[in-house]
């Protein structure tokens, strides 16, 4: 009887010490995998300030930087997204809407995808006035394609 | 079985059961110091004081996490705001208890603080996520955060001692809005020009050394006399200097002028603020501005 | 699946042997085993012998190569990005901190282990010429001397990572002492910086060789260094087991006239068990499953204090590197200090000759002492017997020798650790330093 719990006393004994052996070194392993999950970006702010209202003319003005149009019309100021809901290349304007250079893609004007392998219309941002008066726009925060910003009138 | 359970199985068992103790040991120290970090405790500090006095829905506005702003056309980054997360928040913080408190808001109309970041102006470490490492309380880095108890030890206040900084981008000799201490001692500063040079400022025949870059130069390259007692920094040197020339440089031909010590104080910084400006073109101050 | 087709079994075969006879059957079969001798004599297996100081470094490189590989997707080798990116690891990269602590312990541990495994094999004579035939265990040494090099390379190279004030100026001052290498010193210094100063080609070059270079040339020669073992017939002290075991044989031969005795069944060296071989196994037992469990309680061990000393002495990383801002002493690394001693010592001026110290002690003496360690499995003249035997007799004066000069190397850099300071001065550890003055 005694001797039976000796061994299975003997056999837990090892079982936990392999259990160590192996936490530890797993430990080891996710924590310093753990390492390589960044917990800052070197990226800039979604929040971005785009400039001065009058940078923005009635159509279209394409923004390089936050790939971005700057659509100004009846409705007001919106922010259309330049990225392909394909594969993320950079769409170009064309007469009714936007087309894409890598893969054929086509757009309406108000982002619906019409034609080409894009599988979802492209995106509209947030658009809102800092205190400023500048125009900013929260890549973080989608809207509707009809949502727009009013634009204050002058002197108001 | 008995050719395997030679003497050294029963030694080699346990130094294998210590080694794996000692790695989940070590494991355990670090996973513990990992989830549970100095600012994790200074942003529960300011849940709750947002909590007490906004109620619970600001408080959840709150970001987690280390939060750092990135400047990239000077190449730094501050992290102060993983900790003081409400320094945006205006007036109803402006009187709370640190690290909650908010910063005053007109001074970044000028300043917006997603473009300068924190330790352009106050100084210290802000890469760094430790309250010691970040208001640069540490060996091996030389630009503290500029605070109250700091600028008391030359007898001055916050906001004058931060005039260093002010200069450090605002350079030039005509005065500088919202820079009363340097403003005086650029007005004193021209009669200097009897013997030195002055950035800027040429002087055809100097007989004393050229101070256009007196700012650079590091404090390793300062001798304190014999037993000299006070506060052993760049500052202090320039104070006790303009004070008493002799007493820091034996031999010094400078004269004593008969300073007051805030006077001293004021020219002592405008000097440490003359070094070269490394700005982008873009960060560049006018004149006078 | 029929009993030839492929079984998962395969991959853990030998894993948990039952028999003697399987367990050296799995040296056999498993490649990661096959390095292993079949059978190990007792005396090699004894922490005395050896003091496993070989496992022990390697296990040392792994654990730097563990948190090296993680830290080489965090580190940026620019002269611009290089110190931002080390304040991250310590400061938002998570367990950095534990990460880069780990490993510069690690490397000044295997610098020591190095030098000690250099010392028992010279203490035991283990490098000697005379063996088995078919051995030749100089050649092995002199691997083990470029290991050696290649940790110092190693450790070099990877200080000056940082771009801190303490890797700039260590490595300003110790590839000075390269360019002092009469007629190709320049060019060698040249070819380590890449220019005249240290700037972004050295850093550059220094991670390349870093992360790449040196760790390949290290892979390779332990690879090589170990197989060596086996081809030498194992350790040296296993040489001296095969010796007395032929010494015994001799000595109480089988009786002639009877092939049992009793005297001889109780010794076993009646006619069925007097051969030397027949010895030889019972002082030996079947390899695989001892040494594999040694092996990994030693990296077990290993890694475990290197995670733990990470962790309690986290390393320093000092102000950006400022070629304009000379820190006062500039000190190498602490395992070339001895070096940078004997080049203050050394320089001196007799008349109007000024000697220079920099040849003398940072070429001239580690190039001799480099020499003598490379030639010495040739020069030792020592017999068979004292190879495998800590401190053998007729070994005396040079163990001597060696000690003397280990001990003033030691000394020297104890000396330039801790008593000297500013202008290479003689200070006391517990005088009171100012360190340099603070901007406000």
């Amino acid at each position: 009887m005694s001797e039976e719990r000796e061994v299975s006393r003997r056999r837990l004994f090892r079982w936990g010490a392999a259990a160590a052996a192996i936490g530890g070194v797993v430990g080891h392993a996710a924590a310093w995998t753990r390492a390589l999950v960044p917990n800052v970006r070197y990226e800039p702010p979604q929040r971005r300030t785009l400039g001065p209202l009058d940078r923005f003319p009635k159509g279209r003005t394409f923004l390089s930087d936050e790939k971005l149009f700057i659509v100004r019309d009846k409705l007001g100021l919106r922010a259309l997204s330049a990225v392909c809901s394909h594969l993320g290349c950079t769409v170009g304007p064309s007469k009714a809407g936007y087309h894409c250079p890598c893969h054929g893609s086509r757009f309406a004007a108000d982002g619906a995808n019409l034609d080409g392998p894009a599988p979802r219309p492209l995106v509209w941002y947030a658009l809102s006035i800092a205190g400023s008066g500048a125009l900013v726009v929260d890549l973080g925060k989608e809207v509707a394609a009809e949502v727009a910003l009013e634009i204050p009138r002058r002197g108001a | 079985m008995s050719d395997f359970s030679s003497r050294f199985a029963r030694s080699d068992f346990r130094l294998l059961v210590a080694g794996g103790v000692l790695l989940l040991i070590a494991f355990g120290i670090a996973f513990v110091r990992e989830v549970d970090p100095e600012w994790a405790d200074a942003q529960d500090e300011v849940q709750a004081i947002v909590q007490e006095r906004l109620g619970a829905e600001k408080a959840a506005e709150l970001p987690t996490g280390i939060q750092q702003i990135w400047i990239e056309p000077l190449d730094r980054v501050d992290r102060c705001t993983t900790c003081h997360t409400t320094i945006e928040w205006g007036a109803e913080l402006a009187e709370a208890p640190h690290p909650a408190r908010s910063h005053p808001q007109g001074l970044f109309g000028a300043h917006p603080v997603e473009s300068f970041g924190c330790t352009l102006c106050h100084g210290g470490q802000g890469w760094a996520t430790s309250a010691d490492a970040a208001h640069g309380n540490v060996a091996f880095w030389e630009e503290p955060l500029l605070d109250t108890e700091r600028a008391k030890r030359y007898g001055l206040s916050r906001s004058e001692l931060m005039e260093l900084r002010c200069a450090y981008c605002h350079q030039g000799l005509e005065p500088v809005d919202g820079m009363p201490l340097l403003n005086a001692a650029k007005e004193k500063v021209f009669d200097c020009l009897d013997c030195h040079r002055l950035p800027g400022l040429e002087n055809d025949k100097p007989s004393a050394p050229d101070l256009g870059r007196e700012g650079e130069k590091h404090p390793s390259k300062y001798i304190f006399p014999e037993g000299f007692e006070g506060e052993r920094s760049v500052l202090n040197w320039h104070i006790e200097h303009f004070l008493d020339p002799k007493k820091m440089s034996p031999g010094s031909a400078m004269p004593k002028f008969g300073l007051s010590r805030k006077d001293a104080a004021g020219l002592a910084l405008l000097v440490m603020s003359w070094r070269r400006q490394d700005l982008p073109a873009a960060w560049t101050p006018k004149t006078g501005e | 699946m029929s009993g030839d087709g492929w079984s998962p079994r395969a991959l853990w075969r030998g894993f948990f042997p039952e028999t003697p006879r399987e367990g050296a059957d799995a040296i056999v079969q498993n490649f990661l085993l096959h390095a292993l001798p079949v059978r190990i004599t007792r005396r090699a297996l004894s922490w005395l012998a050896t003091g496993w100081l070989g496992t022990i470094t390697l296990h040392i490189f792994l654990v730097l190569c563990l948190t090296g590989g993680v830290l080489l997707f965090l580190y940026v080798p620019s002269i611009e990005r290089a110190y931002a990116s080390v304040k991250d690891i310590e400061y938002v990269v998570s367990f950095g901190s534990w990460l880069r602590g780990t490993h510069r312990i690690s490397a000044h541990l295997m610098v020591a282990a190095v030098v000690l495994h250099l010392v028992r094999v010279f203490l035991t004579g283990a490098y000697k010429k005379e063996g088995a035939p078919g051995a030749f265990r100089p050649l092995n040494w002199w691997v083990g001397v470029v290991l050696m090099m290649l940790t110092f390379g190693l450790s070099f190279t990877g200080y000056l990572l940082p771009w801190d004030q303490l890797a700039y100026w260590a490595i300003t001052v110790g590839t000075q002492i390269a360019g002092s290498v009469p007629f190709v010193g320049d060019e060698v210094r040249m070819l380590m910086l890449g220019g005249d100063t240290v700037g972004q080609s050295a850093l550059l070059r220094f991670y390349v060789l870093h992360c790449f270079v040196l760790p390949a040339f290290m892979i390779y020669l332990i690879a090589y260094h170990m197989w060596r073992i086996r081809k030498d017939g194992g350790l040296a002290v296993t040489d001296r087991v095969v010796a007395e075991a032929r010494e015994t044989a001799r000595v109480a031969p089988p009786s002639p006239g009877k092939t049992y005795t009793l005297m001889g069944a109780t010794q076993g060296v009646n006619a069925q068990a007097a051969s030397p071989a027949s010895l030889l196994a019972r002082e030996s037992e079947a390899g695989g499953v001892s040494i594999v469990r040694r092996t990994v309680a030693i990296f077990l061990i290993v890694l475990a204090i290197c995670s733990l000393l990470g962790l309690a002495m986290p390393a320093q990383l000092e102000e950006p590197a400022n070629p304009a801002v000379t820190p006062n002493p500039a000190k190498a690394p602490w395992y070339f200090l001895w070096l940078q001693e004997l080049v203050s010592i050394l320089t001196f001026r007799i008349g109007d000759t000024l000697i220079d110290g920099s040849f003398l002690g940072g070429v001239l003496v580690p190039g001799i002492l480099i020499g003598l360690l490379a030639s010495w499995p040739l020069l030792d003249r020592s017999p068979a017997e004292a190879a495998g035997v800590w401190f053998h007799p007729s070994r005396k004066r040079q163990n001597r020798v060696f000690l003397l000069l280990l001990f003033a190397a030691v000394i020297l850099t104890i000396i330039g650790t801790f008593f000297r300071g500013p202008y290479w001065m003689w200070v006391w550890p517990w005088d009171p330093s100012h360190g340099h003055a603070s901007w406000v």
